[in-house]
C-alpha cells in the first residue's frame, strides 16, 4: 500500500530572456522557439508507503523543493505522474499566506479555510492551535506584532491542524529556535506513530538520519541514490566530503612511477584477515590486513613502512610506521603487512596512503597517496568517524534525594 | 455545472476572502466599514449639486426620473462593481504568489473575491438609492423583486470575465494596463452619463451588442421606470452572463496549472 507513488517526474522550465518573447512564441505557433529549457528535475520515480517517513536530502538547487511541490500538487510534472491517497498537507513556507494587518486567530481561521477546513471544524480545532502556538493574549493581536517564534509556531500549528494523511514538509524545522524546532520535531514524531506518511526535506542529514526510513539524494535535478536511509545518507556524506576534499587539495603531487634506483612501493592491498583475496568494502568490527610489497634495489638497505587510514574527506583517522611500533622489515625486497583486529571505523569510505621510508623514518623513498580505497558498512546510528566503546550510566542529581540537601549543609563533609 | 458546483464548495473560502479584503480596506481606519456608506452618499450629493444645481442637467420623464443625478448614480452602480471587479483581477493572481506557490490552493477562487467585494459595495449604494427614492416619494414597483436575477446574471458576467483577464495577466503582464484603458473607453461608450436616445441612428449597432448597456438598463427599468426590461436586453444579458462565466471557467482553468511555474 503506497500513500505517494511519483513515476518517471520530469520537470522542464520554459525560461524566456524577455517577456515579449513568450507572447511571439505563443503567436508563432511553435514555428520558432524563443526560450531556454531549464530542467529542474529529470526522470524521478520513487514510492512511499504508508506510514513510512521519506527524507528528501541533496544540495540546493538539486531539486528536493521541485519535487516536492510536485507531490504537493503546486506545480504539474512537464512528464510523469505523481499519485497520492489520502489529504495532504503541506509546509513549504511557514506563514505564507498569512496577512501582517490582521490577528493571529483571524489568520488562524482564514489559513484553515484555505486548506479547506470549514469554520465550524476550525471553531473544534481552535483551542489546540492556540495552545501549540502558546501566544497567549497575542492571538487577537495583529500578527505583524509577533515576535518570529510566534509567529512561526502559529504558522506550524496552524499548519499541522488539519490532520492530514500525507505531509510534506520543506525545510520548515531550519528555522527557528532550539524550542520551535524541538516542539516541531515532537509533532512530527506524533503524525509518525500515527502511521501519517510524511516527506520531509532538510539539510540537517542528523534530523533526516533520525526521522526518516527512507531518503532519496537528489543531485541535479535526479536521484542519485535512494533507499533505506543510513545507506543514502552514508552515499550522500561521501560525496560532500570527497568534494570538500578536493576543493581544500586540488591535486596531489603526482606519484613517480618506478623502476628507481631507490626502494620503492610495488604494491599496495587491503584484505580481510587470513585471505589473500583483496577487498574494498568491510562491516565494522571485521579484521582488516593491509599489505604493502616492497622492492628494494640495492640490497640490504633498511626500510620502514607507514601507512595511513584517511577517511574520504581527507581527515587522518590512524597512522602508524613499523618505526613507531619499534618493527624491523627485513632489509631486501618483501612483504609488510599490518593486521588491524577489529576495526572500529564507522561507515563511510576510505583510503590508504603507504609510505617507504629510510631507517630514520624521516626521509619519503616511495610515497602512495590515497591510492587503496576500500569502505566501511555499518548498521547502527552513530556519529562521527570511529566506534568508541562506551556504555550508559544514570545517576540522580545529587539535590533531588531531597530538598533538605543545600550547599551550606555539604560544607561539614568536605 | 462544475463551475457552479466548484464555487459551492469553496463558499467558505469565497466568504473569509471577501471579509478580509473588505476589512484590509477600512483596518486602522476609526470608522472602519462606515466608509463604504459614507463614500457613495458623497458622490450621489456631489452629483446632485454638479449636474441638477450647476450644469442644470435634466433627463426626461421617458426614465422614470426626472434628477439626473440619480439616473446617473443608479447606472454607475452596476458598472463600478464591474469595473471593480475586473480590474482587480488583473493582480490578483500575482497578489497571492505565496499560495499558489506553496500551498494546495484553488486558484480560480483568488478573481472571484474582488467581483464579490465589488457587489457588496454596489448593495449598499444601492440600499442608498432606495432610501433615497422613498425619501423624495418616487414609486417603487414589487418588480424590484427581479433584481437578485439580474445581479445574478452581473456576477456571473464579471466573474467570466474576471477569471480570462486573471488568467491571461499571469503570462501577459501588459494586459494590465491594457485592461485599465479598455474600461475607461467602455465606460463612455455605454450609456451611463447620457441617456442612449442621444446616440445618433447609425451607432446604434454598438448598444445591442454591449451587454453592460444592457444590464445597466435592466436596473434602470426596474428601479426607476418600474417596468420589465425588454426582451432583448434581458437575452443579450442572460446570454453573454452565461457564455463568458462558463468560457472563462474554461479558460482559467486550462492556464492554472501553469500559473506556480511563471509568478
Amino acid at each position: 500500500m503506497y500513500a505517494v507513488e511519483a513515476e518517471n517526474l520530469t520537470k522542464i522550465y520554459r525560461i524566456y530572456a524577455d517577456p515579449k518573447d513568450r507572447l511571439k512564441e505563443y503567436f508563432l505557433r511553435g514555428r520558432r522557439t524563443y526560450h531556454q529549457e531549464f530542467c529542474a528535475m529529470r526522470d524521478v520515480s520513487f514510492r512511499a508507503q504508508v506510514g513510512s517517513t521519506v527524507g528528501l536530502i541533496g544540495d540546493n538547487g538539486a531539486g528536493k523543493s521541485t519535487l516536492l511541490q510536485l507531490v504537493a500538487g503546486t506545480l504539474r510534472p512537464t512528464s510523469g505522474s505523481v499519485r497520492v491517497q489520502g489529504r495532504v498537507s503541506t509546509i513549504l513556507e511557514l506563514g505564507s499566506g498569512f496577512n501582517l494587518e490582521f490577528t493571529g486567530r483571524e489568520n488562524a481561521f482564514m489559513g484553515g479555510a484555505i486548506m479547506g477546513i470549514g469554520q465550524r471544524e476550525m471553531e473544534r480545532r481552535f483551542p489546540e492551535i492556540a495552545a501549540f502556538a502558546e501566544i497567549g493574549e497575542f492571538i487577537d493581536r495583529p500578527v505583524k506584532m509577533y515576535s518570529t517564534g510566534m509567529f512561526l509556531r502559529l504558522a506550524f500549528a496552524v499548519a499541522t491542524s488539519v490532520d492530514p494523511d500525507v505531509l510534506i514538509i520543506d525545510e520548515a524545522l531550519s528555522v527557528g529556535d532550539q524550542y520551535f524546532t524541538k516542539k516541531c520535531i515532537d509533532r512530527i514524531e506524533r503524525f509518525r506513530k500515527a502511521g501519517k506518511t510524511i516527506l520531509f526535506c532538510s539539510h540537517s542529514l542528523y534530523q533526516v538520519r533520525l526521522i526518516c526510513d527512507h531518503a532519496i539524494w537528489l543531485h541535479q535535478g535526479q536521484a542519485a541514490a535512494q533507499g533505506e536511509a543510513p545507506g543514502v545518507i552514508d552515499a550522500y556524506e561521501n560525496y560532500v566530503r570527497e568534494r570538500e576534499a578536493q576543493s581544500a587539495s586540488p591535486q596531489d603531487s603526482p606519484e613517480p612511477a618506478g623502476p628507481k634506483p631507490f626502494p620503492w612501493i610495488a604494491r599496495v592491498t587491503v584484505g580481510a584477515d587470513g585471505d589473500d583475496h583483496p577487498r574494498d568494502q568491510f562491516t565494522m568490527g571485521d579484521d582488516v590486513t593491509v599489505k604493502v610489497w616492497y622492492q628494494v634495489p640495492k640490497p640490504p638497505t633498511r626500510v620502514h613502512v607507514g601507512v595511513i587510514v584517511n577517511r574520504n574527506d581527507a581527515v587522518q583517522c590512524f597512522g602508524t610506521g613499523t618505526h613507531f611500533s619499534r618493527v624491523e622489515p627485513p632489509p631486501r625486497s618483501g612483504v609488510v603487512c599490518l593486521c588491524l583486529p577489529k576495526v572500529n571505523l564507522l561507515s563511510g569510505e576510505y583510503d590508504l596512503s603507504v609510505y617507504l621510508l629510510d631507517e630514520t623514518g624521516l626521509h619519503v623513498y616511495d610515497q602512495r597517496l590515497r591510492g587503496v580505497k576500500f569502505k566501511v558498512i555499518e548498521t547502527g546510528q552513530e556519529l562521527g568517524v570511529c566506534y568508541l566503546d562506551h556504555r550508559w550510566r544514570f545517576e540522580p542529581q545529587p539535590h533531588e534525594k531531597g530538598p533538605s540537601v543545600t550547599p551550606t549543609e555539604e560544607i561539614p563533609l568536605v | 455545472m462544475g463551475a457552479v458546483l466548484g464555487l459551492y464548495r469553496h463558499r467558505s473560502l469565497i466568504k473569509n476572502f471577501v471579509k478580509r479584503d473588505l476589512q484590509a480596506r477600512y483596518k486602522g481606519s476609526a470608522i472602519g466599514l462606515f466608509w463604504s456608506v459614507v463614500h457613495p452618499l458623497v458622490m450621489l450629493a456631489l452629483y446632485t449639486y454638479i449636474f441638477s444645481a450647476i450644469l442644470s442637467v435634466r433627463v426626461g420623464a421617458p426614465e422614470g426620473t426626472g434628477s439626473f443625478a440619480i439616473y446617473l448614480f443608479c447606472g454607475l452602480l452596476p458598472w463600478n462593481a464591474f469595473a471593480e471587479g475586473v480590474s482587480r483581477s488583473t493582480g490578483v493572481i500575482l497578489e497571492h504568489a505565496n499560495l499558489i506557490k506553496r500551498t494546495l490552493f484553488p486558484s480560480e477562487v483568488l478573481p472571484i473575491y474582488p467581483v464579490v467585494s465589488g457587489i457588496v459595495n454596489q448593495l449598499i449604494g444601492l440600499g442608498i438609492l432606495l432610501a433615497v427614492l422613498m425619501v423624495t416619494a418616487h414609486p417603487l414597483r414589487p418588480l424590484i423583486l427581479i433584481l437578485p436575477i439580474v445581479l445574478l446574471l452581473q456576477f456571473a458576467l464579471t466573474v467570466g470575465l474576471a477569471w480570462i483577464v486573471a488568467g491571461i495577466t499571469v503570462f501577459v503582464r501588459d494586459l494590465g494596463q491594457l485592461v485599465g484603458m479598455v474600461m475607461t473607453i467602455w465606460l463612455f461608450l455605454t450609456p451611463i452619463f447620457y441617456p442612449p436616445n442621444l446616440i445618433p441612428e447609425r451607432l446604434r449597432f454598438l448598444l445591442a451588442t454591449n451587454p453592460i448597456y444592457a444590464l445597466v438598463e435592466s436596473y434602470r427599468c426596474l428601479i426607476l421606470k418600474g417596468q420589465m426590461p425588454t426582451g432583448d436586453s434581458l437575452a443579450v444579458l442572460g446570454f453573454s452572463s452565461v457564455g463568458t462565466f462558463l468560457v472563462g471557467y474554461l479558460v482559467f482553468t486550462r492556464m492554472q496549472g501553469a500559473f506556480a511555474d511563471v509568478i
